[in-house]
């Protein structure tokens, strides 16, 4: 049966999009056929992480919440730019990126008129089982709102990922608890962008008794991933970076 | 001999990574009582860059005459103003590019009085200790969303989805 993954943050600039994205990249590779959806529809940006081409986006996510096409339609293989040679016939590992469109009108229309969240539901439903999902990201717009509420509300695994100050910390606060009033199964948080030098044990300690849930990984600021973030998987780039196996628990976490 | 730029500055230099898009500090290397600082790949350098633009040992920035000369001795160059450069006396301020495509790093010198025994002062120790949740905001937050009739479908619709063994429901 697939797993869904929500990833959310408070807020915005947090490396969520990064984090879904290698963390995507690492579960695919272990042998697995791996979705991610982009519902960030205000500002989407995912698609440049997987280096999917503009040009190459006939259809989005935003053309299925209108009704133009079906989900699977919007759905776009990106398994050879990825994680790189693979069989083309091959069944796994595969992965596919369900971009939003990067139109500013479309996002627009969408910030004007808004759409229908339980379409979006359908959408997860029809994704997981027209390509045949292992597991399916969803790497959700920063903040709480109504789209975010239901992926967490559908997810089931959670994973929170913040920034080692003091709004992230409160907002966090209030994500993780609406996300147990949804009976999330399982809840992780990521503490990305941690300065060096900060006493990582006293960062886990305090961040754990804060929300009663597993830091299953603390990422350091980096500035490959930063030069990385806009032209490629930064576990490709660097394999046996430090980051990089802290990434791998997260996949290994997401995988358990 | 010339002047020094910064008498009283000249043994607190800072070396800031900047966000190439953006300009913005990723990350700050703060040194005092430093005669040389070193730059590269090696883990041995002061200042470790793991790129492959940068070389094991891509540049030295000495002091002289409390002024910071760069020498770069990478096999990808050092560019300042997109001109590559062999040995340049830094002024404050002074951007400079590992690689024609490499990190960008800003040269600027720190006039505060250092506080503390260590070479390396970019921590704040105090950060983790002023982490704290407000607990009555959240809750009136969180009550404020939990109060939703959408919320409320939301949780209905995840207990069905959670008694049913994790089949994705459809939506109403």
């Amino acid at each position: 049966m697939a797993k869904i993954i929500s990833t959310h943050s408070f807020r915005g600039g947090t490396g969520k999009s990064n984090t879904t994205a290698n963390v995507a990249v690492l579960v695919a590779r272990a042998g697995h056929r791996v979705g991610v959806i982009d519902t960030d529809i205000q500002s989407p940006g995912i698609h440049v992480i997987f280096q999917l081409a503009e040009s190459r986006v006939e259809r989005a996510l935003n053309d299925y919440l209108w009704g133009k096409c079906s989900i699977d339609k919007a759905a776009y293989d990106v398994t050879e730019a990825s994680i790189g040679d693979v069989d083309p016939d091959a069944d796994r590992p595969r992965l596919f990126l369900i971009p939003s469109s990067i139109d500013v009108g479309e996002i627009g229309r969408i910030l004007k008129k808004g759409y229908d969240v339980g379409k979006l539901n359908d959408g997860f439903q029809r994704l997981v089982t027209d390509l045949r999902l292992d597991y399916l990201f969803i790497d959700t717009h920063p903040g709480v709102n109504e789209e975010t509420l239901l992926s967490i509300a559908i997810s089931d695994k959670l994973l929170l990922v913040m920034r080692p100050d003091s709004q992230d910390f409160q907002g966090t606060a209030v994500t993780a608890e609406l996300a147990r009033r949804l009976e999330i199964p399982e809840m992780y948080l990521v503490i990305n962008k941690v300065p060096p030098g900060m006493d990582t044990a006293q960062l886990r300690e305090r961040v754990e008794a804060t929300y009663q849930a597993e830091v299953v990984a603390i990422l350091p600021m980096n500035y490959e991933i930063a030069r990385v973030a806009s032209s490629g998987i930064f576990v490709n780039r660097y394999p046996e970076h430090p980051m990089t196996l802290a990434l791998k628990q997260v996949a290994d976490r997401v995988m358990s | 001999m010339a002047a020094p730029l910064f008498p009283s500055a000249a043994k607190c230099m800072v070396i800031h990574l900047l966000d190439s898009a953006q300009g913005n500090t990723l990350q700050a290397w703060r040194f005092s009582n430093h005669e040389i600082v070193t730059i590269g790949r090696d883990a041995n350098n002061d200042i470790v860059a793991a790129d492959p633009q940068v070389s094991r040992s891509h540049a030295r920035l000495v002091q002289q005459n409390d002024n910071w000369t760069l020498f770069s001795t990478g096999r990808h160059g050092t560019l300042i103003n997109d001109r590559l450069v062999t040995e340049a006396v830094l002024q404050p301020q002074t951007v400079f590019r590992l690689g024609a495509s490499g990190p960008m790093l800003r040269f600027d010198v720190d006039t505060r009085q250092p506080h503390r025994s260590e070479t390396l002062e970019n921590i704040d120790t105090d950060l983790i200790a002023s982490l704290a949740v407000d607990e009555q905001r959240k809750q009136r937050e969180v009550d404020q969303i939990a109060e939703n009739t959408l919320f409320r479908e939301l949780q209905e619709r995840s207990r069905q989805l959670r008694k049913s063994g994790g089949q994705t429901p459809e939506s109403s």
